[in-house]
């Protein structure tokens, strides 16, 4: 199953460098939270990227991927290549992602069948093309539906000073959260310099599961921080079951801003 | 974080970095996969696999076939190439196939005795080339031309071709297909306006491939059975086909609406002259025409499709397969629904139906003729299997089919695939002389 992954991308990791503030010390662990999921992401974006899925015995399958992002108040449009391996070669993944909460426009066109077909947003609690990260992961969460707590406001993460703090749904969304996501519990770890999300602990639904999220290699690229590698780790009773890793690389801000890339026209034509 | 304590010996941390999985889960998993940057900026792009298909029989044909028992039906080899070639608004794709059914080798070499192949059975089964989707085709601002070889998919009916008029098909193997053989192309040329307006120009397309004397769907199976020689003489109609069609797109919501003045890809029967020697029977298409419109809405989990059409002039045998064929006015209609609410499982359903407006009594097919799909698809173990079980009744009450597929993506350049399809038909059912052509696949491909 394809989605929405390059919403993923900038809601998981992307920030403004200049963030750091002066009254970030002051700022509550909801302030935080809701700070770090509506950074500043580029206007539009073009990234390559190698998805790498694990199993438990090392196994590795690896997917290319060229993928372009588009934001305008309206929405967030994407469109993705699948460029290898040869099973999933010339499949084209396109998504609208609207502001105002209206479901997902969501198209896929297979080169098999030569066609481009409307999908339905669909349970975003499942897998996201086979790897550890889900829809809910790729297009991120509704603040509204949580509370936040501070766990440690001195915490570290490779020696950068970070928060730690506890996300659990409201009382009144705790049966839509968890039908959209799949998680009960989730603990984050953001850095204070640049309010990027860099870790995560996930308690899921199914008994034993946790899930570890962690974002790396940050680099500044246009004044955006950018992580070029995510990873997402299913531990089942303390065992690894199975990991992805999303690799990025020729990251681009700002500079691909034609509607026509984001159409089913554009699907069928292939890699751009 | 858990971090090492410094006690751990030399030994200790060695074994451990050998691991693939760190103990801390927040460190970097170690891959195998070179992780330098990608180069996805070439303009040329290929793909190519290498597959093997075995079919086994597990009954005997209902009716003669060449197949008189339980064996197997083909072992196919495909090798599958496609290489693309992108510049500035330009592009050319070039595809094909190199097909080989190994079967009457090896009945020749003496490894396999299950039955005799006719003539036409060896020269389909022969060393051949196929040609896939090769095209040359330009793109500015509004505008978009393909033109060359290619597959134009105009409607996801799977019970019922509706809207779907312009692909031709391969019959040899009902229900057998793979995914890209649904569909053969087709020469043509499709010019695109703002990615809302099609026109497509269809440049003497040929009839629908159809299965050999002999071949275990074989549709003269039966005529054959009455005449000691039949010669099936195909007509071809040259004049070009035209379609064209209006898409729209809003929020949860697509439609298309189209009309098409087309040459069938089946052929009516034209001509039945016998003699001592034998029947010559004429195989002609004909000219119809096609007025629709299709939708696909999303909410939620759900995603609900429809596909209307309007069909002139097609042709319907009469109770009399001697006699000639009825011309008809039909419609065609279609609502299915598919489901993903439910992590990694697919559900879908459809009922189509097609309606004879002009039905006479001396007609060989009803009036109301109903259809009908379903498909249960299930993915495990991170999209390396899924499970699939599809059941079809075919339009009129003439059959039925099940099948059942297991995929199994073994690495990122080889898969095994195993599929069960079964027949089901009564007596007075279309399918029923076929009703035994049950069939075991199982089919592996390489990645090259």
């Amino acid at each position: 199953m394809m989605s929405r992954y390059t919403a993923c991308l900038l809601m998981l990791t992307l920030s403004t460098g200049a963030m750091a503030t002066a009254s970030a010390a002051t700022m509550t662990a909801r302030e935080i939270a809701v700070k770090s999921d509506t950074r500043y992401t580029g206007d539009s974006s073009r990234a390559d990227a190698q998805l790498i899925l694990i199993d438990r015995k090392g196994r590795e399958r690896v997917r290319d991927i060229r993928t372009y992002t588009l934001d305008n108040a309206e929405m967030e449009k994407s469109i993705s290549f699948f460029v290898s391996p040869t099973d999933v070669a010339g499949t084209t993944y396109m998504n609208y992602d609207y502001e105002d909460g209206r479901d997902d426009d969501s198209w896929l066109y297979l080169p098999a069948l030569k066609q481009v077909r409307r999908v339905a947003a669909g349970d975003k609690s499942g897998s996201f093309m086979g790897s550890d990260f889900t829809y809910s992961d790729i297009n991120g969460v509704n603040t509204d539906w949580y509370n936040y707590t501070m766990l440690d406001a001195n915490a570290e993460v490779d020696g950068v000073p970070v928060w730690k703090i506890e996300s659990t749904p409201k009382p009144e969304f705790a049966d839509k959260v968890e039908g959209e996501t799949g998680y009960i519990k989730s603990h984050l770890w953001i850095r204070k310099d640049n309010f990027v999300q860099v870790q995560g602990q996930i308690w899921t639904e199914r008994k034993g599961w946790v899930k570890f999220f962690s974002a790396q290699q940050l680099e500044e690229i246009d004044g955006i921080w950018t992580p070029l590698r995510l990873q997402m780790i299913s531990v089942r009773n303390n065992e690894k079951e199975h990991a992805s890793v999303f690799q990025f690389s020729n990251y681009v801000y700002n500079q691909h801003t034609d509607e026509e890339l984001f159409t089913t026209q554009s699907m069928q034509r292939g890699i751009q | 974080m858990n971090k090492a304590p410094a006690s751990l010996t030399v030994a200790t941390l060695s074994l451990l970095s050998s691991l693939a999985w760190p103990q801390d889960f927040f460190d970097s998993v170690a891959t195998q996969t070179s992780t330098d940057e990608l180069d996805l900026d070439s303009p040329w792009t290929h793909r190519t696999w290498l597959q093997q298909k075995t079919g086994y029989g597990w009954h005997t044909p209902g009716v003669a076939a060449s197949r008189d028992q339980a064996a197997l039906t083909r072992t196919e080899s495909q090798l599958f190439g496609e290489v693309g070639w992108r510049q500035n608004t330009w592009r050319l794709q070039a595809s094909g196939s190199l097909l080989h059914d190994w079967l009457p080798d090896l009945e020749n070499w003496g490894a396999f005795s299950g039955y005799d192949f006719t003539e036409q059975q060896n020269q389909q089964r022969r060393w051949r080339l196929q040609l896939a989707d090769t095209f040359v085709e330009w793109q500015d601002n509004d505008w978009w031309v393909k033109a060359g070889y290619q597959t134009l998919a105009w409607g996801e009916s799977e019970s019922l071709k509706i809207t779907d008029v312009l692909a031709r098909r391969d019959q040899r193997w009902p229900g057998q297909a793979d995914l890209e053989k649904l569909r053969l192309p087709v020469p043509a040329v499709q010019v695109t306006w703002n990615n809302q307006l099609d026109w497509v120009t269809l440049i003497h397309p040929l009839p629908d491939r159809m299965p050999a004397a002999g071949d275990e769907f074989d549709p003269y199976v039966e005529l054959r059975q009455q005449q000691s020689e039949l010669n099936l003489i195909q007509e071809h109609e040259t004049r070009p086909g035209f379609a064209i069609r209006w898409r729209q797109q809003w929020q949860g919501l697509d439609a298309q609406w189209m009309l098409a003045d087309v040459t069938s890809y089946e052929s009516e029967l034209t001509v039945f002259n016998t003699g001592p020697l034998g029947a010559d029977v004429h195989l002609s298409p004909w000219r119809q025409q096609v007025l629709g419109g299709s939708a696909q809405w999303v909410k939620g989990s759900w995603l609900l499709r429809t596909e209307q059409a309007l069909h002139n002039n097609v042709r319907v045998t009469q109770q009399n397969p001697q006699a000639p064929w009825q011309k008809t006015r039909q419609w065609r209609g279609m609502l299915g629904a598919d489901f993903n609410g439910i992590s990694d499982l697919l559900i879908s359903a459809e009922y189509s139906w097609l309606y004879i407006k002009n039905r006479i009594p001396t007609l060989g097919e009803q009036r109301y003729q109903p259809a009908a799909s379903g498909r249960i698809q299930y993915t495990l173990y991170n999209d390396r299997l899924t499970l699939e079980a599809y059941a079809q009744s075919i339009t009129g009450d003439e059959g039925s089919l099940i099948r059942l597929q297991a995929d199994w993506t073994v690495s990122d350049n080889f898969s095994v695939s195993l599929s069960a399809i079964e027949y089901d038909a009564q007596q007075a059912d279309l399918l029923h002389p076929y009703r035994h052509n049950d069939s075991l696949l199982l089919s592996m491909r390489w990645g090259l």
